[in-house]
């Protein structure tokens, strides 16, 4: 235990926890009790000081040992341990760290949706740009990442659908087509892009008889479009470069004569002057490789 | 509006009550402040509270006042941020996304000081504020607004923040 000296009634032995601090003057409480009345200690600037080496709770003395203090109390440890115990007990301490756990699972466990969400906010984006490519790219992750929404994987298929025709992959993008359609809205068209991809898919493997038959049902949906009448003729075109019948002729005029009357573009005219090639040579070859070999169209000698 | 005493509110919110608690204990441990009794939660009015002595110096009195509000309202936004996701966006309805809701908004509804947290910061403020403390002088408009709050409790108003926090802001960040 530490002592002060009363600078009032000059006692060398007050212990410091019966010291009081007035103006930084020290007094024993007794000389406070006889010489001041509350009202004057107002305003003046009154310190309790607190014995290092005493501890504030039990009381007991510890002779010449400074205790560590909680908040500004000295506190001896079995004290300062009890007064642990009761404000963070051991169940508090484990329901927060609890609770951090919950927050750090929850980030974890649900991350694979953040992913998913940032994926699909791309698809999106992709989508409205017209890449189809990158919108299937990234529908199919967020499909891998959130496998319960099976919405992603159909639009992941129609993306990829869309990507293969785009790339004249017809036989491809059918397989696509053909595992969303049950799955998809109206409004995404789906069964006229299978009938885009099926034409292609028969011109691939030189199905012509096939390719006639999609190209009919192809008209069937619209034939006020030029464009339907011109896979008519380019049905015919092949029908005729294989078997040459007349009635292949004559179709092959009419459907001819009804594209160029429906549309009479540049686009058009280029499409029905790869159909007259076929026609007239013989030869079926793929629009990429007309374009490669006749640049400039194909002129008849 | 239904009425539910305050003490089933308790119960079906106590992580809540916990965390505020927590949240003043740690800010008087942070600030070096002496606590001389504490209640985590209890089946009773207040469902949890912390008695420490007295504080001095403004800025103490306003973190351990205001430490429930910034803590519950912090990890009611970090749990249900992610739990969010699941539920609206991918519309999966799973046990385990739910609960974890429920415990996030749980914890936001226990986020606004009660009225004893303002009164200690509208006491000290006043004092403080005369010597031109900028903080204790932007309590006192805060203060007010934690008594409307809480005069609001009868109308779910903890509700609807904790909801406004761990619904609302996620809906705001994923749409």
């Amino acid at each position: 235990m530490r002592h002060v000296t009363c600078s009032h009634c000059n006692r060398t032995d007050v212990p410091v926890n019966e010291s009081l601090h007035i103006d930084d003057v020290v007094f024993c409480h007794t000389c406070v009790n006889a010489t001041f009345t509350e009202d004057q200690l107002k305003g003046r600037n009154v310190v309790n000081e607190f014995d290092p080496t005493v501890c504030s709770s039990c009381s007991k003395d510890f002779g010449d040992t400074t205790l560590a203090k909680v908040a500004q109390y000295p506190m001896c440890p079995a004290c300062a341990k009890a007064i642990e115990k009761k404000s963070f007990p051991t169940w508090v301490k484990a329901f927060f760290i609890g609770i951090l756990v919950v927050v750090v699972f929850s980030t974890i466990y649900n991350w694979r949706f953040i992913e998913g969400y940032k994926e699909m906010n791309a698809a999106t984006r992709a989508m409205q740009a017209k890449d189809y490519k990158t919108a299937a790219r990234n529908l199919s992750a967020a499909f891998g990442h959130v496998p319960e929404q099976q919405d992603l994987k159909h639009l992941a298929h129609y993306c990829q659908g869309v990507t293969f025709l785009e790339e004249d992959n017809s036989t491809a993008a059918l397989s696509e087509l053909q595992a969303c359609v049950d799955f998809m809205p109206e409004d995404y068209e789906i069964p006229q892009l299978i009938v885009r991809a099926r034409l292609g898919a028969t011109f691939d493997t030189k199905n012509y008889d096939q390719y006639l038959q999609v190209a009919k049902e192809h008209l069937r949906v619209d034939s006020t479009e030029g464009y339907r009448w011109s896979v008519m003729a380019s049905a015919y075109a092949c029908w005729y470069a294989t078997t040459k019948t007349d009635s292949a002729k004559i179709q092959y005029n009419i459907c001819r004569s009804n594209a160029l009357v429906l549309d009479n573009s540049a686009e058009m005219m280029a499409q029905i002057n790869r159909m007259d090639h076929r026609f007239e040579t013989g030869e079926i070859i793929t629009a990429e490789e007309f374009a490669k070999r006749f640049p400039n169209g194909w002129i008849k000698n | 509006m239904f009425f539910i005493p305050g003490q089933l509110i308790a119960l079906a919110t106590f992580p809540g009550v916990i965390v505020h608690e927590f949240a003043h204990m740690f800010f008087c441990r942070l600030r070096k402040v002496a606590v001389l009794d504490v209640c985590y939660f209890r089946f009773g009015n207040p469902a949890g509270y912390v008695v420490h002595e007295k504080t001095h110096d403004f800025v103490t009195t306003f973190l351990i006042s205001m430490g429930p509000f910034f803590v519950n309202t912090l990890l009611c936004l970090l749990i249900c941020l992610p739990a969010y996701l699941p539920i609206k966006f991918f519309e999966i309805d799973h046990p385990l996304s739910f609960a974890l809701m429920w415990l996030g908004v749980s914890i936001g509804m226990n986020a606004i000081p009660s009225n004893q947290d303002a009164q200690n910061v509208w006491e000290e403020a006043k004092t403080h504020a005369k010597s031109g403390n900028v903080l204790a002088i932007l309590s006192f408009p805060i203060v007010v607004v934690i008594y409307i709050f809480n005069a609001l409790r009868v109308v779910w108003a903890d509700l609807f923040y904790g909801i406004a926090i761990g619904v609302g802001i996620p809906s705001l960040i994923f749409g």
